[in-house]
């Protein structure tokens, strides 16, 4: 999941440049905020059940060793197999392995962010094995080689005629722009991939101590199928993804869909409980549940252990001003929006890659004010901030420009000079008043907007002058 | 393996030593008990609550009276799909004394439900792959949200109400709860102790299969059915 390539700024502006990209992302986030506020509103007692899921969430934390614990051995009780997969290459080590001992030849995959987190496709591919992805979008996404642009709707930032050409071009599809007939299209040929697969890997919404239970929601029901067709379900899952009990699941399932994409319950919330037991005519004949560390445990025990509570329903990446613009891939890593902002740089720390992303927020606090588990985000982005120049990761001439900026602000004199100066300058570079183009790195503003002139006489020469004329009347 | 999970234990031990008390005040809060419902502005009838929701999803929800309303519903639905093979949980097990008869009558077969064990795995799902008409029970239901609950055991396949575009569930209306906590009471009343212990898929489902990825537009039938018809039996 390293950082894309391409410079962050590069990033953006191919972003804010794509109409069609602004069009897709306008209608799709727009969407969400809507359901997801009705689905609130209608709700009886909203802060209360949030405040619980929030509380659910931290306890489930703060005794994370324990309840870990108790969630593998329900599960070792019940027949299943649990890995404990301290970092990526452990997972893909042990997902390869067991592919290769069963001789696996096609996987099918239900959306699995913490799969895509380690590159699982690429290790299960590298040893011949077809892997399908089965969420609609992430089909799509695997088709064209990208990455998702969004936790919930990974296809996010493709219009209708995007995805028409692309499986046109990949699936031979006779051309059309109905949404029904790509689906049916999709819907064959992951059809075929779900009667042949050997084995299923899915990811894991919630996990439940109490009972050794995976949780795993979707709405297009190929996690069921993913769960259930293949002989051997393998669940990843991130270590802090836990609810301590089946009642606590519950309060958290009336808060996922809602914040998601304002649905009271999505359509299918599947509860797996190891494997098929004797005497059931289906079901998988092997569980396997992969738990992923891969620097969670050492999050926990930094003051950002908060971000850990997060449930991934993608409500903050949708009300957010800077995601509507430039959408996941702007941000350049796999966990995007305010919350991917916060993740991103704690899971690869701060780097040249990772340094801008908790600055791409206006600090407008409405992820906070979504979060369905009050996630304190913007909170996190400033600490990150200052954490980028206490660490010296702050770009040279934003350090020159701020040492500059305390010297002048720390002495009367030298302020006054630089006004003087600023407005000698500008005067001179001003045609009617305004400056249409500031010299680099100024430029930046007058990209989009002119800046005015300074007044001809700064604050403190006019509050001087009012003074002494008051003293002399 | 047991080294890494060692590892991982310590690590975060040595973390909860740093974040542990912060964390728990956080969890202290808001103590339980849980918030069980009604999480929306609670309806007097609950079986009309249930088919509002279903309805709202672009599900079926049909009131029957009595046993022999159903029984009708349901030859209505398996005539107008023009089934010739089903794939069903086992018929004790499926509140509707008669459908053993109706399904006869119909001249209907049923599919053999079985894949675990068989030898050809694959061959055994491509036979139930064109199966038009899934049916099943259901062990509970939500009337908050239209789902229904069911829960897998050696009668009650996953795949009856998976596989097939159709799937008819029949669900005595006494099974209807409010709210989601509440209907898993009703679960935890039939299934007691052996809820989790025995029963290694409980799914919750809510409406028809559905996809909203290309440009928003809903589509039914994504994956799982297409139509669900719940056959709701008041007698």
């Amino acid at each position: 999941m390293a950082a894309a390539p391409v410079h962050f700024y590069e990033r953006v502006n191919r972003a804010v440049n794509d109409p069609r990209l602004q069009r897709a992302l306008d209608k799709a986030t727009g969407h969400f905020i809507l359901m997801r506020r009705q689905a609130l509103e209608e709700m009886l007692d909203p802060d209360v059940v949030r405040d619980r899921a929030r509380a659910i969430r931290a306890e489930a934390l703060a005794h994370l060793d324990e309840y870990l614990e108790q969630l593998a051995a329900n599960i070792e009780a019940h027949g299943g197999h649990v890995h404990w997969a301290s970092d990526g290459a452990s997972a893909r080590q042990y997902i390869v392995d067991l592919a290769r001992a069963r001789n696996v030849r096609t996987i099918v995959k239900s959306k699995s962010m913490a799969s895509e987190e380690i590159s699982l496709n690429a290790a299960l591919e590298a040893q011949g094995i077809h892997v399908f992805e089965t969420d609609l979008g992430e089909y799509v996404i695997q088709l064209a080689g990208e990455t998702p642009s969004h936790f919930v709707a990974p296809i996010i930032h493709k219009t209708t005629d995007q995805v028409a050409e692309l499986f046109v071009q990949k699936l031979q599809m006779p051309p059309t722009d109905d949404a029904q007939a790509i689906a049916q299209t999709a819907r064959r040929r992951l059809r075929q991939a779900f009667l042949t697969a050997d084995m299923g890997i899915s990811g894991v919404n919630f996990g439940v101590a109490e009972t050794g239970t995976v949780v795993i929601v979707t709405n297009e029901g190929n996690g069921r199928l993913t769960t259930s067709t293949p002989r051997i379900h393998v669940a990843l899952m991130g270590i802090e993804r836990l609810v301590p009990t089946v009642d606590d699941l519950l309060v958290m399932l009336q808060l996922l869909a809602r914040s998601a994409t304002g649905q009271r319950l999505s359509a299918y919330t599947t509860l797996v409980t190891g494997p098929a037991r004797p005497g059931e005519p289906d079901g998988p004949e092997e569980f396997h549940l992969v738990l992923l560390d891969n620097g969670r445990s050492r999050i926990l025990g930094t003051d950002y252990a908060e971000a850990l509570l997060c449930i991934r329903c993608g409500a903050c990446l949708n009300h957010c001003p800077i995601f509507q613009e430039i959408s996941g891939h702007g941000y350049g890593a796999l966990y995007s929006g305010p919350i991917g902002a916060v993740l991103t740089p704690l899971f690869q720390g701060i780097n040249e890659d990772t340094r801008y992303l908790p600055q791409a927020s206006s600090l407008c606090g409405a992820c906070k004010e979504v979060c369905p588990v009050r996630i304190d985000i913007p909170r996190m982005l400033l600490q990150l901030r200052h954490d980028t120049v206490k660490q010296g990761k702050a770009p040279a001439m934003e350090r020159l420009q701020l040492a500059l900026w305390r010297l002048a602000m720390s002495s009367p004199g030298l302020y006054a000079l630089g006004g003087k100066i600023a407005h000698w300058t500008l005067s001179r570079l001003a045609r009617h008043g305004r400056v249409r183009r500031l010299p680099p790195p100024l430029n930046a503003w007058t990209k989009s907007r002119d800046f005015p002139v300074f007044a001809p006489r700064s604050f403190q020469e006019r509050w001087a002058a009012r003074h002494s004329e008051q003293q002399k009347n | 393996m047991s080294g890494e999970r060692k590892q991982i234990l310590q690590q975060l031990r040595a973390s909860l030593r740093a974040q542990g008390q912060q964390l728990r005040k956080m969890a202290e809060q808001t103590p339980g008990p849980n918030p069980t419902g009604p999480f929306v502005a609670p309806q007097p009838d609950l079986t009309a609550q249930f088919r509002a929701q279903l309805t709202a999803l672009k599900g079926q929800a049909y009131l029957c009276p009595d046993h022999d309303a159903a029984l009708a519903t349901m030859r209505e639905l398996l005539i107008s799909h023009e089934a010739q093979q089903v794939l069903a949980w086992g018929l004790a097990v499926i509140p509707l004394a008669g459908l053993d008869q109706l399904l006869r009558e119909l001249h209907l077969t049923l599919a053999p439900p079985q894949i675990l064990g068989t030898a050809d795995h694959a061959a055994a799902l491509a036979r139930l792959d064109p199966v038009p008409v899934g049916i099943s029970g259901a062990d509970a239901a939500v009337a908050e949200s239209g789902t229904i609950i069911v829960v897998s055991g050696p009668a009650q396949g996953r795949l009856a109400s998976l596989l097939p575009p159709v799937h008819i569930a029949v669900l005595p209306h006494e099974r209807i709860a409010r709210s989601l906590p509440d209907a898993f009471a009703l679960l935890r009343q039939r299934y007691g102790d052996t809820l989790f212990r025995d029963h290694s898929n409980i799914t919750l489902i809510t409406g028809p299969s559905r996809t909203a990825d290309i440009g928003g537009e809903v589509v039914l039938g994504m994956h799982g059915p297409a139509e669900v018809h719940v056959i709701i039996i008041q007698g």
